[in-house]
């Protein structure tokens, strides 16, 4: 068989259950639903930073976040990293290609993959024309010799950052009365965990706002959805359906209301974890993966497999997913996930999460009795195995990265280096609550 | 303060010193209305609105038989300087005025001319083929937001109906509910407004003054203003 085309379709802000096949009524996607029923959904999917700048330069270099230095929007990228289109285009034969939204801080796209659409920061104006131009693509080299890798950044539902007062309210608030399907507040809605930041742009809105917000990020992820639709339609209607891999997933996910925040950045579900979907017509069996964790990283080194490029080089936390959508029966996979921001590192694994905050606040969750993450667990006695376990996957996690230590002008990336990750490798980021 | 209904919200800065053109004719007729496209761009304390220029659309309508056909072309700036040229049939239609029967889209970038997305959309027995291959069904009355000024410009009574909408004449959507009209007031003057919702719809506005003229269409961050109409 020829090398597969590979598409990768990214949403950005998506909740991870912000899909109808997931069970949610009150959102309309049958085109994910579509890539869901023919490939496989991994639904322990995270974010390698749930924000939007640090999260893609996980996906095109393989890095965590305190490898790469995007460790948050403003950060740049490690100039000397290779990125998944320059590396594809030095060891494979692929035609890398790339439509919308890049956010990569500090490298410019055009130096890594042929634009064939620019971005532009909003969705409501970048997304059609992303995936018009995808289409396009797709149908004029549908016969080519040469595979193709085809990213396509869609930047919807991002836009809910600008109806709630991110850049100054817009949209048409004074509006909600007169919409009647407006979808009911999230189960742990008054769970607050409304950061001081949010406070001034979101804290005076009534229920029927929150409402209002939810609605409309529901609207925009299917508007995505439906471009979407174009992307696999016309992969189909070319006769190449068979012969791509899709891969369908968001960079992080959106507050939505849960503990009455809205946005991203923080550990809690709604915002860590992410949707995954990977398809292939005729080769990838169809079928849900609710047992392993995956990490952002994870998609690069995915796709370098499918491409029979060499691993992206000195990554250290990154695994192909390849032996699940062939049904391996030996694999060896992490027993956790970790995730990081400027602010706080994360560990999750079958039962409980820690979220071990810089400035020394922990939070622990038991996610089988607390799914909507109500309680923080972080001073009740009782826990010190799980933290102590948590400890030692993250003192692991800190020896095998490998921080960057380029030139960094605010020294937060210095701190991080120097003050966390040395923390964490002694075994210390439970200590205090352990010993409180 | 702002006391700008919500479905203008996003060029309330715009209404402070718009006017709408002077000529008018009947929307049933052959003629052409150009809007200039807005972005918006900031909102001020005072709920006052900056928004940017970013394109126009122009929409001629010429009647046929039992229907109409437009041409269109709109032009803006996105991530690209997308430029979309497209022909539109449409037959009448009771429930929503007119429903397309068949449409060609062609867009390109300005930068790459070459490179063009053709659809051809036809509407056979409820059936949507576009390019021959995709089909959709689609058994209510099919529109898109460059038809529908034209559609409800005659709507005076409560609208209640589904439809599907062939947003930029690319992406199918059904499910879409019209609502309206309803009455609002602009700096004393009354204006109407149809509500559009549905599956990938933030809540649209198209929005009519006295005379029948779809003066605003208000997306979210998008809006189109009435420049200009003409007969032709």
């Amino acid at each position: 068989m020829s090398q597969p085309n590979i598409v990768f379709i990214h949403t950005d802000q998506q909740h991870h259950l912000a899909i109808s096949a997931y069970g949610n009524s009150d959102v309309s996607t049958p085109n994910m639903d579509r890539l869901i029923a023919e490939g496989m959904s991994f639904r322990q999917s995270y974010s390698a930073n749930p924000v939007c700048c640090p999260a893609r330069a996980s996906w095109y270099t393989g890095r965590m976040s305190v490898e790469h230095g995007v460790i948050s929007n403003p950060f740049p990228i490690d100039p000397n990293l290779p990125d998944l289109g320059q590396w594809l285009t030095a060891h494979t034969d692929y035609n890398c290609i790339y439509s919308g939204k890049w956010h990569v801080t500090g490298r410019d796209v055009a130096n890594s993959f042929d634009v064939i659409y620019d971005r532009h920061p909003y969705g409501e104006l970048q997304d059609s024309g992303a995936a018009r131009a995808a289409a396009q693509y797709i149908a004029e080299h549908a016969n080519d010799t040469r595979p193709f890798f085809l990213s396509v950044g869609l930047l919807n539902p991002h836009d809910c950052c600008y109806v709630c007062g991110v850049n100054g309210p817009v949209g048409k608030y004074g509006l909600e009365p007169q919409l009647s399907d407006l979808p009911d507040l999230p189960g742990n809605f008054d769970s607050v965990l409304m950061p001081p930041n949010q406070k001034h742009r979101v804290g005076h809105w009534s229920e029927t706002d929150w409402r209002y917000y939810i609605y409309q990020c529901y609207r925009m992820v299917e508007t995505v959805d439906a471009q979407i639709g174009l992307i696999y339609d016309t992969l189909e209607n070319n006769g190449l359906i068979e012969n791509t891999l899709i891969i369908f997933t968001a960079d992080h996910g959106e507050g939505s209301g849960h503990h009455r925040r809205v946005l991203k950045g923080f550990f809690e579900e709604e915002a860590w974890a992410v949707p995954l979907v990977i398809s292939q017509r005729g080769s990838i069996p169809n079928g849900q993966n609710d047992s392993h964790f995956i990490s952002g990283v994870d998609i690069p080194a995915t796709i370098c497999d499918y491409a029979s490029a060499p691993p992206l080089p000195e990554t250290t936390y990154a695994n192909s997913l390849r032996p699940f959508l062939e049904e391996h029966d030996d694999i060896t996979w992490r027993e956790s996930v970790i995730g990081e921001n400027a602010s706080a590192i994360a560990i999750r694994d079958d039962q409980y999460k820690s979220i071990l905050y810089d400035s020394g606040q922990h939070t622990l969750y038991d996610l089988s009795n607390d799914p909507l993450e109500k309680h923080n667990l972080a001073s009740e006695p009782g826990f010190d195995d799980v933290k102590h376990k948590h400890a030692t996957h993250l003192a692991e996690y800190a020896n095998t990265v490998i921080p960057y230590s380029g030139p960094d002008k605010t020294g937060e990336r210095d701190r991080i280096r120097e003050e966390r990750m040395e923390n964490l490798k002694q075994g210390n980021g439970w200590t205090e609550e352990v010993g409180s | 303060m702002n006391i700008i209904p919500a479905e203008l919200n996003a060029i309330a800065g715009q209404l402070q010193n718009y006017d709408a053109p002077e000529q008018t004719v009947q929307l049933d007729s052959n003629c052409k209305l150009t809007y200039e496209i807005l972005q918006w761009a900031k909102t001020h304390p005072d709920g006052l609105t900056d928004d940017r220029p970013i394109g126009t659309v122009e929409i001629s309508r010429y009647n046929k038989e039992n229907g109409a056909e437009y041409q269109i072309v709109e032009k803006r700036n996105g991530g690209g300087r997308e430029i979309y040229e497209a022909t539109v049939t449409t037959a009448r239609d009771e429930r929503i005025g007119e429903s397309i029967t068949n449409w060609k889209l062609d867009w390109y970038q300005a930068e790459t001319p070459d490179k063009r997305l053709i659809i051809n959309g036809t509407v056979r027995e409820s059936t949507i083929e576009m390019n021959a291959d995709k089909k959709h069904l689609a058994d209510t009355p099919i529109s898109c937001q460059w038809i529908l000024p034209f559609a409800l410009a005659n709507q005076t009574a409560p609208m209640d109906e589904a439809f599907t909408t062939i947003d930029e004449l690319t992406y199918c959507k059904t499910d879409q509910l019209l609502h309206g009209p309803a009455q609002i007031e602009v700096r004393g003057q009354s204006l109407f407004s149809f509500r559009h919702t549905g599956y990938g719809t933030l809540p649209i506005h198209y929005v009519f003054d006295s005379q029948r003229r779809p003066i605003f269409v208000t997306f979210t961050l998008l809006s189109w203003i009435l420049r200009d109409i003409e007969s032709i």
